[in-house]
């Protein structure tokens, strides 16, 4: 089936061919019957193109859990799962992920291939340290495992490496034991970048922390935030009562996001809170999935779509890394409604992970000409200061940036040769980044 | 334990049906399907997801007599049948069936030799243990032949006329007999006409309209409900004004 898709950001559109395997066999005719270079998708919830390409194999057929340890949590399941139906069905009996990232509409596979991270990085690393093996086609049509024991070269590659490097088909991986579907949330004000990083610090036993930044703000209180901060509640049982879903039905021909809208916005936002510390028990779904209440909401930002820039700045430079890239973005005049800070703890094995010890920041701006020329600005001090950019939600970076930026792509490139996956696998972010 | 049959369960109608019904109540599921190996993984993600259900998987031949009458009788010795849903079905081109023979052959063996078969067998332990709700899934394409799928049509129309005089036969017991008969749903089996833009409804709204109907005991259900009104158009329009339609 011809169709026009796009990631999260709605930009940019691609025409593919979509092609739905509903078994192995498919899958398997699919991908070895070809001379097409083809790319696997699910639920296309990155933001940018890397889960576009000219042949797109739709995995959302795949929707099985294979099998379930109740003494371990370990779960098993066919990678066109989403961590809505684990949420769904597990939460009741007290499992919830190990790592989360905002929305519950992503696939396994898709959090595998993007190596997700979420509130609890700092201390829990992000998706992949809790997988224990997966199961993949190769361009060639086998199928293997790979694991930290076996294949490990194919699986450092595959976590994080946006399905570049095969179809995953399932994985096998730990959800974590909760009591509770509460969440007790700590809310503090901070009035600028410094007092934010600060409390960042402070409580980074924490077991999760992210801060809400208002980027309208400028001079003394420039990165002033409310940093979130939160722990499973012990008491409350499991059922999650269902929250109201409203959904943004057409894309919007007129943004209402907008300068003006968004320093309302943000205003409101910051001074609705009167109290510096603010504590109160909320639920899960409110806690970690706060957008998924509004079905769409990348529809507001109209025809033209969106871009979301997130970037890691390593520790030792992030102060002035984070403080330089506000400075720029505030004088820019282009305002980014949602803006997200979060600490992040040490790198993992994958050769593409995006997360390094260090700040990351996430910003989300209407696509025009000047937000290109902003962002090309903002690389330059990312690049400058030893940071990156997130693949999961580029549609954009220099081949050159990413290079510096992701230093293991050699290896990452060598696995693609020895797997097949050379003129197999491709989408339209790997041929811009040009990546082997 | 409730017991629940289901034949031709790993169709989407059926696994939605059977959803619905997992989440009702701890139920014991006889699923009964052509294809194993998916049968397996699907029962298989059924049990994670509801613990408390029992599920027994079973393969055969849907033609053999002889297979589907002992495998019936089976499975109703281990616990009195509640409730038996047929959900198999093939849907093939019109055009094709009318150059190959053998397709119009396969078409009626699936739709409607096959679940006589199962709904024989079924009947006559219905009528010995006195109660039990027997269900199958028919169409709105058997209620008045046309051209753009006639074959389909006429053995869902046998169904029909059977399912007709089983709920006669049955008329003085407790024993339920229900034809569902949904418009175009959004499964595997409709795949290549969803380009044409035609409405389709979600597996899912037609299993809930199924098993509330079921639970309610309606002898036909019309599922979206709006086929029920169009039907009736359909079949009471004269001759001259259906001949010129392109349906």
């Amino acid at each position: 089936m011809i169709k026009t898709i796009s990631g999260w950001g709605l930009y940019p559109k691609q025409k593919s061919i979509v092609k739905t395997p509903i078994n192995n066999d498919q899958i398997k005719d699919f991908t070895v019957n070809t001379r097409e270079l083809i790319l696997p998708r699910a639920m296309g919830r990155s933001y940018g193109d890397s889960s576009l390409s000219e042949h797109v194999i739709q995995m959302n057929k795949f929707r099985y859990f294979i099998n379930f340890d109740q003494n371990t949590g370990l779960l098993e399941c066919d990678s066109g799962v989403t961590i809505e139906q684990i949420v769904k069905y597990f939460l009741i009996r007290g499992w919830f992920l190990s790592v989360t990232p905002g929305t519950q509409y992503v696939s396994i596979g898709g959090a595998i291939a993007s190596d997700v991270h979420g509130k609890n990085h700092h201390v829990s690393g992000s998706f992949s340290n809790y997988l224990l093996d997966i199961k993949i086609l190769l361009g060639d049509g086998q199928i293997v495992n790979a694991s930290r024991d076996e294949n490990n070269d194919l699986f450092f590659a595959t976590c994080g490496g946006m399905g570049l490097t095969g179809i995953i088909l399932s994985a096998r991986f730990y959800l974590k034991r909760i009591s509770s579907s509460l969440i007790s949330q700590t809310t503090l004000k901070a009035k600028n970048l410094d007092e934010a990083l600060e409390l960042f610090e402070e409580n980074i036993l924490s077991h999760y922390s992210v801060a809400w930044l208002d980027c309208m703000a400028t001079g003394e209180s420039l990165g002033r935030s409310l940093i979130i901060l939160g722990e499973h509640a012990t008491n409350g049982d499991l059922y999650e009562k269902k929250s109201k879903i409203i959904s943004i039905p057409i894309t919007m021909p007129i943004s209402p996001i907008n300068n003006i809208t968004m320093r309302i916005f943000n205003e409101l936002h910051y001074q609705k809170q009167f109290r510096l510390t603010d504590k109160r028990v909320v639920s899960l779904q409110n806690f970690f999935y706060p957008l998924d209440k509004i079905k769409n909401w990348n529809r507001l930002y109209g025809t033209r779509g969106f871009v979301q820039y997130q970037c890691v700045i390593p520790k030792f430079y992030g102060r002035k890394g984070i403080k330089k890239i506000l400075e720029i973005v505030s004088n820019s005049g282009q305002g980014s409604f949602l803006t997200v800070l979060k600490v992040l703890g040490p790198e993992n094995e994958n050769y593409l992970s995006f997360p390094m010890e260090g700040y990351t920041l996430a910003l989300d701006f209407t696509w025009n000409i000047q937000v290109q020329k902003l962002l090309d600005n903002l690389d330059k001090v990312v690049s400058h200061f030893g940071g990156r950019l997130y693949l999961a939600k580029d549609s954009r970076m220099s081949h050159n940036f990413f290079k510096e930026g992701y230093k293991r792509l050699d290896q990452f490139e060598k696995v693609r040769e020895k797997y097949n996956a050379v003129n197999k696998f491709e989408s339209i972010q790997s041929r811009r980044l040009k990546i082997k | 334990m409730r017991h629940i049959v289901v034949i031709g369960a790993t169709s989407a109608i059926a696994s939605a049906c059977i959803e619905i019904w997992a989440n009702q109540m701890p139920t014991k599921f006889s699923l009964i399907a052509r294809d194993s190996n998916k049968l397996q993984r699907m029962s298989k993600d059924f049990i994670i997801r509801f613990p408390l259900i029992e599920i027994s998987q079973y393969t055969l031949d849907f033609l053999n007599v002889e297979e589907v009458s002992s495998l019936i009788h089976k499975i109703s010795k281990v616990v009195p049948i509640e409730i038996a849903l047929l959900a198999q079905g093939y849907l093939p081109e019109q055009v094709d069936c009318e150059s190959d023979i053998e397709l119009c052959k396969k078409t009626i063996n699936i739709n409607a030799i096959s679940p006589v078969l199962f709904l024989e067998a079924l009947a006559q332990i219905m009528e010995n243990q006195k109660f039990g709700t027997l269900a199958v899934i028919g169409s709105v394409a058997g209620d008045r032949g046309r051209k753009s799928n006639y074959v389909y049509g006429a053995s869902k129309a046998l169904i029909a006329a059977y399912m007709g005089g089983l709920s006669h036969r049955f008329s003085k017991s407790k024993i339920n007999i229900i034809l569902i008969k949904p418009g175009p749903v959004e499964t595997p089996m409709t795949e290549r006409y969803r380009r044409s833009g035609l409405a389709m409804a979600s597996p899912k709204k037609v299993a809930k309209d199924i098993t509330k109907g079921i639970s309610i005991g309606n002898n036909i259900i019309y599922t979206p409900g709006k086929w029920r009104w169009v039907m009736l158009l359909i079949v009471h329009l004269p001759k001259f004004i259906f001949n010129r339609m392109r349906i």
